[in-house]
């Protein structure tokens, strides 16, 4: 019986030492007063809150855009988004989606076609990253045409960056107001003339997703 | 001045920077404190970028977080924590020396004879055995005296957690009010209560 009392004795010890059973706020006040001349130093403190409130804005910047994921300018946006709201990276979804990782990276910069994956692919990445179906229709059409239009894309942003020297930090917000112009100007000529060839895909892509 | 735990909650759901000064300024310090204490392998760089990334999982993380009752925002804080500081010693290699760092400090405390090393030891194996277990559901054993430890009153809850911690009678005699040759009798009627627990619990 000794034993077996000790044994709960140990267990608690071990549940302890895995942070399975969180400290009484006396145990911690108790620390805190006992150990006076360790104290963080308030350039510590401040560095960490600059910190969590960078990560804070970039993640509510990253709601807010994901609440509306119809606005978005491709798949790769939005699969950009995710990794920046979850912190994953590409090769945890690719391994989610049993898709390689590199295809995966190019769709994220709009620089692969979405034709290149096959319908069970896209299929499985879909439903990895939770996107409704018609939203995910929507965004695929627009990754194909951003691919191929890339070339003009890129000359484009190189144009303009050359002309209004960028900062850093601006670039991306650029690219991405340059992709949705080249988008809507391309959205107009598309109403006469679609490619049947990226039609026939997202038919098919819809009926899987059903 | 210590903010209550729930307008924590508020401000960062509300993605409000007060949030987190309020979250820093009410927890860095304790979790330094508890990091120090239960952690002592870890060195203090390593930790302070342990508790950077704890708030950091934290305001990602708030969301999803349900404030169920007063302590468990501070529960949630202190468990990612905890686990970050193991997967920390688990990357590095040094998990075992974590485990048997505890076992000695254990013996030198003469609570433990060199069996009970060895329970302790087989014991802590198990139980990461289980924590690293893919299936987070099957932490059974932990869940169980969560539960029973949540069923406590205060004063029960703080005996039995600081007399397992290792802190002396006569600090919980302090802190709890009851006289210093009492500890011992709460602690040993709380680990049979708990044993009972346990077992009655076991085919539930």
């Amino acid at each position: 019986m000794e034993q077996k009392k000790d044994k709960m004795d140990v267990l608690l010890k071990s549940l302890i030492k895995m942070g399975e059973l969180p400290p009484d706020d006396r145990i911690i006040d108790y620390l805190i007063d006992n150990n006076p001349e360790i104290e963080i130093p308030n350039a510590v403190r401040k560095k960490t809150i600059a910190k969590l409130e960078k990560r804070q804005k970039e993640l509510k910047e990253t709601k807010k855009r994901l609440q509306s994921p119809e606005k978005l300018n491709s798949i790769g946006e939005y699969l950009k988004l995710i990794r920046i709201k979850e912190k994953s990276d590409t090769p945890d979804l690719a391994t989610k989606a049993q898709i390689d990782p590199k295809k995966l990276m190019l769709l994220q910069d709009d620089r692969i076609s979405p034709l290149d994956f096959t319908l069970n692919e896209m299929a499985r990445f879909i439903r990895s990253i939770d996107l409704r179906a018609q939203i995910a229709i929507a965004l695929i059409r627009k990754s194909y045409q951003l691919f191929k239009i890339q070339p003009q894309l890129g000359k484009a942003s190189a144009r303009y960056d050359d002309r209004h020297r960028m900062p850093e930090s601006k670039i991306g917000d650029m690219d991405r107001a340059l992709k949705e112009l080249i988008l809507k100007s391309n959205d107009r000529k598309a109403e006469t003339a679609s490619d049947p060839e990226i039609e026939n895909y997202l038919k098919k892509l819809q009926e899987k997703l059903e | 001045m210590k903010i209550q735990d729930s307008l924590i909650v508020d401000e960062l759901k509300r993605d409000s920077s007060l949030g987190i000064t309020h979250l820093v300024g009410n927890y860095q310090d304790r979790l330094y404190y508890w990091g120090r204490r239960q952690f002592k392998t870890l060195n203090d760089y390593d930790l302070l970028e342990i508790i950077d990334d704890t708030f950091m999982r934290v305001i990602e993380k708030i969301d999803s977080f349900q404030l169920k009752s007063e302590k468990s925002f501070k529960n949630w804080v202190f468990t990612v924590f905890s686990r970050m500081c193991i997967d920390h010693l688990k990357k590095e290699g040094t998990i075992a020396k974590h485990i048997q760092f505890q076992s000695l400090d254990n013996d030198s405390s003469g609570t433990h004879n060199g069996t009970l090393s060895g329970v302790q030891l087989e014991l802590d194996r198990k139980i990461f055995h289980n924590y690293f277990s893919p299936k987070l559901e099957e932490h059974t054993l932990a869940q169980k005296v969560r539960e029973f430890s949540n069923g406590l009153d205060e004063k029960n809850q703080i005996i039995l957690h600081a007399c397992a911690d290792g802190y002396s009678h006569r600090e919980i005699a302090e802190w709890v009010g009851i006289p210093f040759g009492h500890v011992r009798v709460y602690y040993s009627r709380l680990k049979k209560r708990l044993e009972k627990y346990l077992i009655e619990t076991e085919g539930a």
